[in-house]
């Protein structure tokens, strides 16, 4: 660990923690992302909606209006600097009945106030239009043109690395166990007894915010973790213009159907307090639920074509609101109850924290002066042409090996990303990156062929790579010891 | 058009070398073409390389081999011949006009121009996802066949305490396997009221170890952050629905998914050819799809209870492709509209799909497969409200395959055959609803 004790420590890899060091990376200070699991947006930022909204349905002057309204704007800037791909396809909420159609017109109103493009639509065939795929039930819909979707983990990864180009310490693995004070320096210590010492913490740890505040003897917030399940379904099985939503109610926004950026498509969330803030299950009851709100938006799902179901926890609060500001101890900076909108609001969070940096904890920032403004992403298969594709395979054989054939993710591929700036340890860091395993399906003709590359690439012995780090083995002994040699180096 | 893309002119590409591959390029190259086989693995033999047990051969060989042993034959037989093979070879796109595109490590890009084209691909193993089962996400979880890949192939063992889902024959068979390398299989779980597989498997593989089999029912949860540490399953209503204080809990790290088999089809639909029901391509009766000289067999068409019946199926599409190629097409006189073949009573799918020919009637092949157990049935064909062909079974079985070559009188023969399989006593209600449909 640094002698120096660095001057901002983020506590919490997730996509709050990877805007926030984003930001500061741009100036001259010494910055380190601690983060309890092997990968970066191992939370709440990797089972979301991956949506960017558009400030609606945020209660008037509260700090999630404000942020997600700024912060959508951010995403334009962002995403071209750090090679993620946005996209504005639009959002509608869906009423079917008068009642909801007055909750919609109040929103509406709102909507105006705020200054957003927005449009109500009760003209029916002008309703099919937008969206062709909407059930008969729908007598209006509001659309909000400049809502978006994104891949939250990828957001997340390409911000951490962004950071990690521009001096960020990465430290994964690193579990807070406990934080100390001593002569204005904190210091971090990690349940495998590592240390790390800043001059400033910011609490990032999203479920675990009100945990890590606990430790400096803050206790004035709870998180309640509100469990979302979802399901997602397989390539072009609907065409979706919209992300679509029900007329929401006071709990949340409602049951989503909404495209992702590879075209597949999901149903979800639902939102259930639970006990567990490991409580990622996801249950009979809840996933009738969601296919139940998902059949009132449109004509049908394609029942057959769903690939697989998960579940996200959300950080959500008492009041309903973010709770960003330096907490009773100087220089320990909460930025908790991030839920919904919390990935939109994500760029804004960290706009505001910086500022929170200057007025509130001293911090004068200067610009780095060999800041490197852009990252970008590796070379992507379905991004070549065929005579690209022929040039690469003759320039490297591996490009000729197609590794996962659902989601088209070639050999060459995995390996460039095992080498990438986090190190990859485990098989679900490359399907995050890649795809592989995130197809039709899930992994059964090509988790072995990652594996191998895993082993191969990063020097661990097969049976030690695992499916998310830790004790999540995939195999574990060899069966046939007297024939090891032959399977020692085997082809892919 | 890049310098590096190459182009190759062929006969009869075939994509694919595993069973149906290796016999339909066989059979291809019988006839005279000239046949390549591409495939995306390092060695021929497809799946059946990793089933180590026997029972393969039976009706083929009239010799019972294991996978690899069945495998190994046409091996040898491919490579006897001079029908070009590659190796880790991937068709990433198949055009209208029969241009495979392919990519390999060492040949780089390759345009191939094939005259008749086989499509072999095979099948994937539907998922935990794609029928909705609940839980959390831990490793531990694995496709059956996948978990046979690691122990027969890669050497390597899964876990330690199994629970599998669904008695498909994978399913039975993995349930010997993992006993064998010393695991410990709980149980064996099936929505269905009756085991999934074939009956010998059941036999073989379940009863001959003691393992457990429950019907009608079905996993409700699974738990476990990192490695999956238990499971309950419980029975399930009529209406599939978990039925409350029926459940049990087990103590387990791994989980396998044996709950069928979903042909692979993405470059078929791709190419433009048709889909039907079942997941495979439409075809007519020289195994032909709606693309005019792509033709398909095996798993990739129907998935098949026996690889025997496979073998049987791809030497004739191979054949059927091989003259295509060369200008000798068996199929001769079309029907002035083609005869739609459905499924009727109790009847999943129906191979084929169309009858587009005189030459072939009465030799035809037909396949299905029933949506419900029956003894004591006849299957009944049916065309203009007529009965015109029946055959009695004693018993049928959804995880067996029927096959029939019915004598028909073209004359008798409407613009639709409709394939029923019924207890005697439906006979004329069948008709008589069908009659009532076509008013």
């Amino acid at each position: 660990m640094s002698k120096q004790p660095y001057d901002i420590a983020i506590i919490g890899g997730g996509v709050i923690g990877a805007a926030i060091a984003q930001r500061l990376a741009k100036y001259q200070l010494s910055l380190v992302l601690i983060e309890k699991e092997e990968d970066v947006a191992m939370g709440t930022s990797k089972a979301n909606s991956g949506i960017i909204h558009q400030g609606y349905f945020t209660t008037k002057g509260s700090l999630k209006e404000s942020l997600s309204l700024r912060s959508n704007k951010l995403f334009d800037e962002v995403c071209p600097q750090l090679d993620v791909e946005f996209k504005r396809i639009g959002a509608i909420f869906c009423a079917t009945n008068e009642k909801e159609l007055k909750t919609l017109e109040g929103e509406f109103k709102e909507s105006r106030e705020r200054n957003v493009a927005v449009e109500l639509v009760q003209d029916r065939d002008r309703i099919q239009e937008i969206e062709p795929q909407l059930n008969d039930q729908v007598i209006a819909v509001l659309h909000f043109p400049n809502a978006g979707i994104i891949t939250p983990w990828e957001l997340t990864i390409a911000m951490v690395e962004h950071s990690i180009i521009n001096g960020l310490k990465l430290h994964l693995g690193f579990e807070v166990a406990y934080i100390k004070r001593e002569k204005q320096i904190f210091q971090i210590n990690s349940v495998k007894g590592q240390k790390i010492e800043a001059k400033t913490i910011i609490n990032a740890a999203g479920v675990y915010s009100d945990s890590i505040a606990k430790m400096i003897g803050d206790d004035s917030f709870n998180i309640i973790p509100r469990r979302g399940e979802y399901i997602m379904f397989d390539k072009n099985s609907l065409q979706l213009n919209k992300i679509i939503f029900p007329t929401p109610n006071v709990v949340s926004k409602g049951i989503v159907v909404a495209p992702t950026m590879h075209n597949n498509f999901f149903v979800g969330p639902n939102a259930n307090e639970i006990d567990s803030k490991e409580g990622i299950n996801t249950t009979t009851q809840g996933l009738n639920e969601i296919l139940q709100g998902g059949l009132k938006l449109v004509k049908k799902l394609p029942i057959r074509k769903h690939i697989t179901n998960f579940a996200g926890i959300r950080a959500s609060t008492i009041t309903h609101d973010f709770i960003i500001g330096v907490s009773k101890l100087s220089q320990f900076v909460n930025v908790a109850g991030i839920d919904s909108p919390g990935l939109t609001s994500s760029l804004g969070i960290a706009e505001y924290v910086e500022k929170i940096l200057q007025n509130d904890c001293g911090y004068k920032f200067i610009e780095k002066r060999n800041y490197i403004p852009t990252r970008k992403n590796q070379i992507r298969y379905a991004q070549l042409s065929e005579s690209e594709l022929a040039e690469k395979i003759k320039e490297n054989p591996q490009w000729g090996n197609m590794i996962c054939r659902c989601e088209l993710v070639t050999e060459a591929e995995i390996v460039e990303a095992c080498h990438g700036l986090i190190p990859i340890t485990n098989t679900d860091m490359i399907k995050r990156r890649l795809r592989p395993g995130m197809g039709r399906c899930q992994g059964g003709f090509c988790l072995p062929k990652v594996m191998k590359i895993i082993s191969r690439e990063r020097g661990v012995i097969y049976e030690q790579v695992t499916k998310t780090g830790r004790d999540s083995h995939i195999v574990f002994k060899r069966t046939k010891n007297l024939c090891s040699e032959v399977f020692q180096g085997d082809q892919l | 058009m890049s310098q590096l893309i190459k182009n190759l002119e062929i006969d009869v590409a075939v994509v694919g070398g595993g069973p149906a591959g290796m016999a339909a390029a066989i059979e291809a190259h019988r006839v005279g073409a000239k046949v390549i086989i591409l495939e995306r693995d390092n060695e021929l033999g497809g799946i059946l390389q990793q089933c180590i047990h026997n029972g393969f051969g039976l009706k083929h060989f009239k010799e019972e081999l294991t996978g690899p042993e069945y495998a190994q034959r046409f091996i040898n037989e491919v490579q006897e011949s001079d029908i070009e093979v590659w190796l880790k070879t991937m068709v990433i796109q198949i055009s209208p006009e029969k241009i495979l595109t392919v990519i390999n490590p060492e040949k780089g890009l390759i345009h191939i121009h094939a005259k008749a084209v086989i499509l072999a691909m095979g099948c994937r193993e539907r998922t935990r996802g794609a029928i909705n089962i609940p839980g959390t996400r831990p490793a531990g979880i694995y496709p059956a066949g996948q978990a046979q890949r690691f122990i027969n192939i890669e050497g390597y063992l899964p876990g330690h305490r199994v629970l599998i889902l669904g008695s498909g024959d994978i399913g039975m068979i993995m349930a010997r396997r993992c006993t064998m390398e010393g695991m410990k299989v709980l149980a064996v779980a099936e929505v269905l009221p009756y085991p999934s597989g074939l009956v010998r498997n059941r036999v073989q593989c379940l009863d001959d170890y003691n393992i457990p089999l429950y019907l009608r029912h079905t996993i409700i949860d699974i738990r476990g952050k990192e490695r999956v540490e238990g499971v309950t399953i419980a029975q399930i209503d009529e209406k599939w629905r978990p039925i409350p204080g029926t459940e049990k809990h087990y103590d387990c790290d791994t989980i396998l998914f044996s709950v069928g088999l979903i042909p692979e089809n993405e470059l078929t639909s791709q190419a433009g050819a048709v889909i039907s029901g079942n997941g495979g391509p439409e075809i007519d009766e020289y195994l032909q799809t709606t693309i005019p000289g792509i033709f398909a067999c095996g798993n990739v068409l129907q998935v098949h209870d026996l690889v025997d019946w496979v073998t049987e199926e791809a030497e004739y599409a191979g054949k059927n492709a091989g003259l295509f190629a060369l200008g000798q097409f068996p199929g001769k006189k079309k029907l002035p509209t083609p005869i739609r073949v459905v499924p009727g009573e109790n009847v999943g799918y129906v191979k084929p799909e169309r009858i587009e020919y005189y030459d072939n009637l009465g030799k035809m092949k037909i396949s299905f497969r029933v949506k419900n157990p029956r003894s004591n049935i006849r299957t009944i064909l049916i065309s203009n409200g007529k009965e015109i062909y029946t055959k009695r079974h004693r018993f049928v079985l959804p995880s067996e395959m029927i096959h029939l070559i019915p004598k028909i009188d073209i004359n008798k023969i409407g613009s639709e055959l409709q394939i029923n399989v019924v207890e005697k006593e439906q006979t004329v209600n069948v008709i008589e609803k069908q009659m009532m449909e076509e008013k």
